[in-house]
C-alpha cells in the first residue's frame, strides 16, 4: 500500500488506509509539535486528534497532492494556538524587528555547542522562549525540512514574511544562546545562504 | 546558522522527548470505534444539531409575531443567550425516503429578471427554494446566478476571494439566502448569509452569553464582530460558548438587507474579512462559476450515466434509502469492469454507503470466503467470519468489521462495528453494499432493506 492508496482507502472508509498514514506520520508529527509546544504529552495528544479529524474528513483533502504538508500544517497550527492559550504573548516587540529586516543569517550557532548535551538544553530552553509562530516556522524550516516556498503555501503568508519570521527566530535563537554563556563560541560571520531566496518583500 | 546542525540539535532533542516506540493508531483505532457519542464524529453530529437547534431559535423569532416584535426591539444583530451552555438531543435516526433518481440534470433557474431586484420588502411571493436549491439543508444547492433569480430580494456577492477559497453553492428560502465559499487546502469555509428586506429577526445570530461583541463601521453601515463560537460543553454532550474557537462572524447592514459573514476557519484575520466585504456587489463578476466539476478520473466524479455508459448496461440501484444518504458519485475499477457509486452520509463526510456491482460472469466481485489475515494477505475476498442471510429470499452473505495492520505488517481482523457489508447477487449480477460510519446507524436489517429495494 502506498499513501495515494491509503487515502483512497480512507475516503471509501476503510480503516486501514488511516492506520498507513498513522505509521507513516505519526513519529515526525509528534516530534515537530513536541519541539513547538516543548510538552511531549501534549504533542501526542494533538497528533492524535489531528488524525481523528482527518478520519472524520477525508474528503476534504485534494488527494493529487501530498499528505505530508497538509497534515503538518494541521498539527503545526494546532501547536501554535496551544501554546498561544497557555501562555501570554511574546513580549518580544514584532515590528521593532521588522523595521531591520534583513535576509541575512544571523550569527551562526557554534558546531562545538551543538554536539553537547548542554547544547541541546540551551537551544530547548531557548526553542521555548521564542513566540509560539516564530518556534513553528523553525520546525518546518530546521526540523522537517519543508521549503520557504512550502511554508508560505502551508502557513498562507506571504514569503517576504515568511523569510521575516525566519531571520527573527533565527536572530533570536542566536541571542538567547549567547545570553546563556555560549558568547565565546559565536562564529562573528554571518551565512549569506538566504540572500539568493529573493528580495525583501518577496 | 547552519542548516544541518540546527537539523541535527532539533533531532536529538525531539527524539528524546517522543521515542521511536510511540504507535498512536492503536487508540486512535479504538476512539474511531467507541459509540458516537465519546469520538469526533459524535462531536460533529452534536455541532449539526447545535446549528440545527440555532435554526430553529431563528426560525421561532422569524415566523411569530412576539418574536418579530421582540427582535424588532433589538438593535444589536448578536444576541447573546442567557445559559452558557446550549442543550441538544440526538434526533431519531435514520428516517428513510423514496431515494431521488441521481441524474436529475440541473435545476433551471426561476426567470426574474436582475433588473427588477430592489432591497424592498418582498412581495409575498414565495418561489419553491426547496424544491430548486435544495432548501437550507441539503442538495441540490444552485449558482448564485440561480439563487438571485430566485430570491424575491437582492444578493449581493463577493467579486474577489483569498486564496484556495472558491465558491462551492448557495441554498436559502424566501426569507434569507447562504453563499458557500471553501478552502478546501485548509479545509475552512465562509458562509454568507443574506437575509430578506423586513425580515428584521432573521439577523438575530445567538452567541454564548460572554461572547464579546465588537461594535464597528463597515463604510458607513453599521456591523458587528464576533469572534468565536459554540463547541463540545465539558460534559461531553452539549454545547458550550468558546471565545478561542477558530470560528469569526460580522454582521451588518446594506440597505435593508443584514448580511452575515460566518467565517469558520484561521487563516484569514477581521481585517481580511473586512477587505472581503467591501468587495461585494451585485455584479456578473460576483457570480462566480460553481466550484468546477472534479475531473472524471477522480474518486466519485462520475454520474449515473457516465458509468451505464461505460459498463454498457443499467446500473442497478436502491429505490428506498435512510434520508440522511445522498447521490454523491460514482467510479469505475481500473482493472475489472465493475462500477461503484456512493451514498455519502450529508452530516458527515466520512460516513456513507458504496455499492458495487458487477456482472457475475466477469467474476470481478466474487462472494466473502472465511480466511485468516495470512490468507487475507494473499487473497482477495478474504473475511474471519460470514453470517449467512437473504435478500428477497436468495441467499446473501453479511460481514462486519475488517482487517487492520498490526506494527509487524501482520492483518487481524477488528469488527468494531463500523464497517458492515452485504454480498448478493440478483439478475447476473454481484452486489455488494458497504456502509462505514457509527456503529447502530445502520445494521443489517438496514442492508438488507435496501438491497431488496434495488432495482
Amino acid at each position: 500500500m502506498d499513501e495515494r492508496e491509503a487515502i483512497q482507502d480512507l475516503k471509501a472508509g476503510q480503516l486501514r488506509g488511516l492506520a498507513y498514514l498513522v505509521r507513516a506520520h505519526q513519529t515526525e508529527a509528534m516530534r515537530a509539535a513536541a519541539l513547538i509546544t516543548g510538552d511531549p504529552a501534549a504533542a501526542e495528544d494533538l497528533v492524535q486528534a489531528a488524525f481523528l479529524r482527518f478520519a472524520e474528513k477525508p474528503q476534504a483533502f485534494d488527494s493529487s497532492r501530498s499528505f505530508k504538508p497538509y497534515f503538518m500544517k494541521m498539527v503545526v497550527n494546532d501547536a501554535i494556538k496551544l501554546v498561544q492559550r497557555q501562555k501570554p504573548e511574546f513580549s518580544l516587540d514584532e515590528k521593532n524587528l521588522e523595521d531591520g529586516f534583513d535576509l541575512l543569517d544571523p550569527k551562526p550557532l557554534p558546531e562545538a555547542i551543538i554536539e553537547t548535551r548542554q547544547a541541546q538544553e540551551q537551544v530547548r530552553a531557548a526553542l521555548a522562549k521564542l513566540p509560539p509562530k516564530q518556534r513553528a516556522v523553525i520546525v518546518l524550516r530546521h526540523y522537517l525540512e519543508f521549503s520557504e516556498s512550502e511554508i508560505r503555501d502551508m502557513i498562507g503568508s506571504p514569503l517576504g514574511t515568511i523569510k521575516w519570521r525566519l531571520f527573527s527566530a533565527r536572530t533570536r535563537l542566536a541571542s538567547l544562546l549567547r545570553a546563556n554563556a555560549v558568547e565565546t563560541s559565536l562564529d562573528p560571520e554571518p551565512s549569506l545562504a538566504n540572500q539568493k531566496d529573493g528580495a525583501k518583500n518577496a | 546558522m547552519h542548516k544541518q546542525e540546527i537539523k541535527t540539535v532539533l533531532q536529538s532533542i525531539a527524539q528524546e522527548m517522543i521515542p521511536d516506540r510511540r504507535d498512536l493508531y492503536p487508540a486512535l483505532a479504538a476512539q474511531l470505534s467507541q459509540p458516537r457519542e465519546h469520538h469526533g464524529l459524535g462531536r460533529a453530529r452534536r455541532w449539526a444539531v447545535g446549528l440545527i437547534f440555532a435554526g430553529v431559535l431563528l426560525l421561532a423569532l422569524v415566523l411569530t409575531p412576539a418574536g418579530q416584535s421582540f427582535a424588532q426591539s433589538i438593535l444589536r444583530f448578536f444576541t447573546p443567550l442567557a445559559s452558557k451552555q446550549v442543550l441538544i438531543s440526538q434526533p431519531d435516526y435514520p428516517e428513510w425516503v423514496q431515494a431521488p433518481k441521481p441524474d436529475l440534470p440541473a435545476p433551471a433557474p426561476t426567470l426574474a429578471p436582475a433588473a427588477e431586484k430592489t432591497d424592498a420588502v418582498p412581495s409575498g411571493e414565495v418561489k419553491d427554494f426547496d424544491a430548486e436549491c435544495g432548501g437550507t439543508t441539503r442538495p441540490p444547492y444552485c449558482s448564485i446566478a440561480q439563487i438571485r433569480a430566485l430570491a424575491p430580494f437582492a444578493v449581493k456577492a463577493f467579486t474577489e476571494l483569498p486564496n484556495n477559497f472558491e465558491f462551492m453553492d448557495a441554498s436559502g428560502n424566501s426569507n434569507w439566502v447562504t453563499l458557500h465559499y471553501g478552502n478546501s487546502v485548509a479545509g475552512e469555509s465562509l458562509f454568507l448569509g443574506v437575509h430578506a428586506p423586513g425580515v428584521q429577526a432573521a439577523s438575530q445570530i445567538f452567541i454564548g452569553m460572554d461572547a464579546q461583541v465588537e461594535s464597528f463601521q463597515i463604510g458607513d453601515a453599521p456591523a458587528e464582530y464576533v469572534a468565536g463560537g459554540y463547541g463540545p460543553a465539558s460534559n461531553g454532550s452539549d454545547l458550550e460558548w468558546d471565545g478561542s474557537l477558530d470560528r469569526q462572524q460580522i454582521a451588518w447592514q446594506d440597505g435593508q438587507s443584514t448580511y452575515h459573514l460566518d467565517y469558520v476557519g484561521s487563516e484569514l484575520s477581521k481585517t481580511d474579512l473586512v477587505s472581503l466585504i467591501q468587495t461585494m456587489d451585485l455584479s456578473a463578476k460576483s457570480e462566480m462559476p460553481a466550484k468546477a466539476e472534479p475531473a472524471k478520473n477522480q474518486a466519485w466524479a462520475l454520474s449515473v450515466s457516465d458509468l451505464e455508459t461505460s459498463l454498457g448496461r443499467k446500473l442497478v440501484l436502491p429505490s428506498s434509502l435512510p434520508e440522511h444518504l445522498y447521490f454523491k458519485g460514482g467510479q469505475l475499477s481500473e482493472d475489472c469492469p465493475y462500477a461503484q457509486v456512493f451514498y455519502e452520509n450529508k452530516e458527515m463526510f466520512t460516513n456513507g454507503l458504496i455499492i458495487s456491482q458487477a456482472s457475475t460472469e466477469s467474476n470481478c466481485l466474487p462472494p466473502y470466503v472465511p480466511g485468516d489475515g495470512q490468507k487475507a494477505k494473499t487473497e482477495k475476498r478474504v473475511v474471519s467470519s460470514i453470517t449467512e442471510t437473504q435478500v428477497n429470499g436468495q441467499s446473501a452473505q453479511y460481514v462486519s468489521g475488517g482487517w487492520t495492520y498490526e506494527n509487524n505488517g501482520d492483518l487481524t481482523w477488528q469488527d468494531d462495528g463500523w464497517t458492515r457489508a452485504l454480498y448478493f447477487t440478483k439478475d447476473g449480477l454481484a452486489l455488494e453494499l458497504v456502509y462505514w460510519g457509527d456503529p447502530g446507524a445502520i445494521g443489517m436489517a438496514d442492508l438488507v432493506r435496501i438491497a431488496e429495494s434495488m432495482q
